[in-house]
């Protein structure tokens, strides 16, 4: 179970360790990248068997050249990049598909989340809004927030994943919290020192 | 609606992406705008939320010890990935998407893992043990057997295999739906076992369909040549499927009964060729292999039972004009009330559900 977002430094010191073998350390890896990477496979390929076998493969070609671990200059970026890679790659072998823009067409899957058991503002009903509001959003936006949000990428890094500029990540980033505080801004209006209107 | 500017600072910082002067920019725009606080806030609250915690430690270890031993395989050409996928006998959750951990599940994944670190040459001691997957109502399989071929199981079935597939013959038992796709071995022919039926192989992709309550047997081609032979009749004449063609078998076929033979009185063989340009993702038989479920034109009746199988539910019919209903339509990710939902887009009708039970009613 991870939410944690490993620093470069902790990712480097992982990466170096793998390169002599360490298996400990290439399970630490598994364990914090796989489960974020299936999703990101999944929302390419559409289906769950095949994300985890396109995933597996990104970790398996790991493993093999463990030696040379230490050459990939951004761990982050190239295990999404490989496993994006490694989903067009299983997309292409079945064309039949009729798939024009893969990245047109993500069914992003966001993970589950649930209000944290502390006060504050978020109650159920205001983050099902959100989450609401993030479903709706177009494909590709839902793909560069969730990258950042859930991920926890730089826009600097989603842009290398997607091939698509930092500066596109940041535009789609005011998208998304835009259209999000326009679903919350109903919920504002009706706060509680407010009189009560209708909808 | 909020100020781009706003919207763009308030992105920044939530993703660390902010720098100094553009914090401070916030701030102050913070202080001359006290109502933007409310939203600032709640983005803080929401990005900070956490994922539920999932709880698949043990299966996430076992999947792990896969992975290692296949990079650590010495290989001639690239492998497929290899690893088979166990259900354990009691899902936790009704639609199982999950796996959950049961002793059974490290009983064959240890299996699974030995076979797989066996390198070429005599062997300690002889596998024989008997590899069974199992994939539980609602539920689809993915699985790969010890030569490459992949197998897909669909909800409620199971397929059993000898743990090394043996130097003369592939042979694996079946009951249920699978998919397979076969490894192309001259040397060692490929045969699936059902109840009535063995379907040899002599190519590669197909779909073969034995529920032990339906009537008949499904085998449907796609790609490759393959030859059926009915097991209570050995002697009679096999026959050869070519692609795109789908055979029903009948499995109270008497002398007396036959549905559209394509030859002679006693085959209970029927044959009917599939549209050939439609993509594998579309042919009704097997587009549940890409998690899609197609009906073209059944009655709402008739796929009722497909649906009690993919969502594990069971579905009762009160009205019988609703039941009738003849059924275009093709689900892909949906849960079992977006599904009725679009249904009753199809033609009204109303319906209840209590627990896994569902009752569709006339509207």
């Amino acid at each position: 179970m991870n939410c944690y977002t490993p620093n470069e430094a902790e990712l480097r010191l992982l990466q170096e360790k793998i390169a002599t073998s360490d298996q400990s350390a290439f399970r630490q890896l598994f364990t914090i990248y796989s489960k974020k990477l299936i999703q990101f496979a999944a929302s390419i390929v559409k289906s769950g068997d095949a994300a985890r076998e396109i995933v597996d493969e990104v970790f398996i070609k790991i493993w093999r050249n463990r030696s040379t671990a230490t050459d990939i200059q951004h761990l982050r970026v190239y295990l999404y990049t490989a496993t994006k890679n490694t989903a067009l790659n299983y997309l292409a072998t079945r064309a039949r598909e009729n798939i024009a823009e893969p990245f047109d067409f993500f069914a992003v899957q966001l993970s589950d989340e649930g209000p944290s058991p502390e006060k504050q503002l978020i109650n159920t009903e205001l983050l099902r809004k959100i989450q609401g509001a993030i479903e709706e959003l177009p494909p590709r936006c839902k793909m560069v927030f969730k990258l950042v949000r859930e991920d926890g990428l730089s826009y600097k890094e989603v842009g290398q994943v997607l091939n698509i500029s930092p500066k596109t990540v940041d535009a789609q980033m005011v998208i998304a919290v835009r259209q999000i505080s326009e679903k919350v801004r109903l919920d504002f209006d009706f706060f509680p020192n407010r009189n009560l209107k209708k909808n | 609606m909020i100020n781009d500017r706003f919207a763009q600072l308030m992105a920044r910082k939530l993703s660390g992406e902010a720098t100094e002067d553009e914090l401070r920019e916030l701030q102050s725009f913070l202080k001359d705008n006290p109502r933007a606080h409310y939203f600032l806030e709640v983005f803080t609250d929401y990005w900070k939320l956490e994922p539920k915690a999932e709880e698949d430690n043990i299966q996430e270890d076992i999947h792990f010890q896969q992975i290692l031993s296949i990079a650590e395989k010495e290989v001639a050409e690239t492998l497929p990935v290899v690893y088979a996928e166990p259900l354990p006998a009691r899902p936790r959750f009704m639609l199982a998407r999950r796996l959950a951990v049961a002793a059974i599940v490290i009983a064959l994944a240890a299996g699974g893992y030995l076979i797989f670190m066996r390198k070429a040459g005599p062997e300690a001691a002889p596998d024989m043990a008997l590899n069974e997957v199992v994939a539980k109502s609602g539920a689809r399989s993915y699985l790969l057997l010890p030569d490459g071929s992949k197998v897909w199981l669909n909800s409620e079935s199971r397929i059993e295999y000898k743990g090394n597939f043996n130097d003369s013959i592939r042979e694996v038992n079946l009951e249920g739906e699978a998919f397979f796709d076969v490894v192309k071995d001259k040397k060692r022919p490929f045969i699936v076992h059902t109840s009535d039926i063995d379907v040899r192989v002599l190519g590669t992709a197909f779909n073969v369909k034995s529920y032990p309550h339906e009537p008949s047997i499904e085998a449907t081609l796609i790609r490759g040549l393959i030859e059926v032979t009915n097991k209570k009749e050995p002697t009679s004449p096999k026959v050869i499927l070519r692609p795109h063609q789908k055979l029903v078998f009948s499995k109270d076929a008497t002398a007396g009964r036959q549905k559209a033979a394509t030859s002679p009185a006693h085959r209970p063989f029927s044959i009917t060729t599939l549209p050939k340009n439609i993509a594998d993702t579309s042919v009704v038989e097997t587009s549940w292999v890409y998690n899609k479920l197609v009906f073209d034109g059944e009655s709402f009746r008739e796929i009722a039972g497909k649906m009690e199988r993919w969502y594990d539910v069971k579905i009762l019919f009160r009205s019988d004009k609703v039941a009738d209903i003849p059924i275009h339509v093709a689900f892909r990710d949906e849960s079992i009330e977006e599904a009725l939902k679009a249904l009753q887009m199809i033609e009204p009708f109303t319906y209840k559900i209590s627990g896994n039970e569902i009752e569709i009613l006339k509207k």
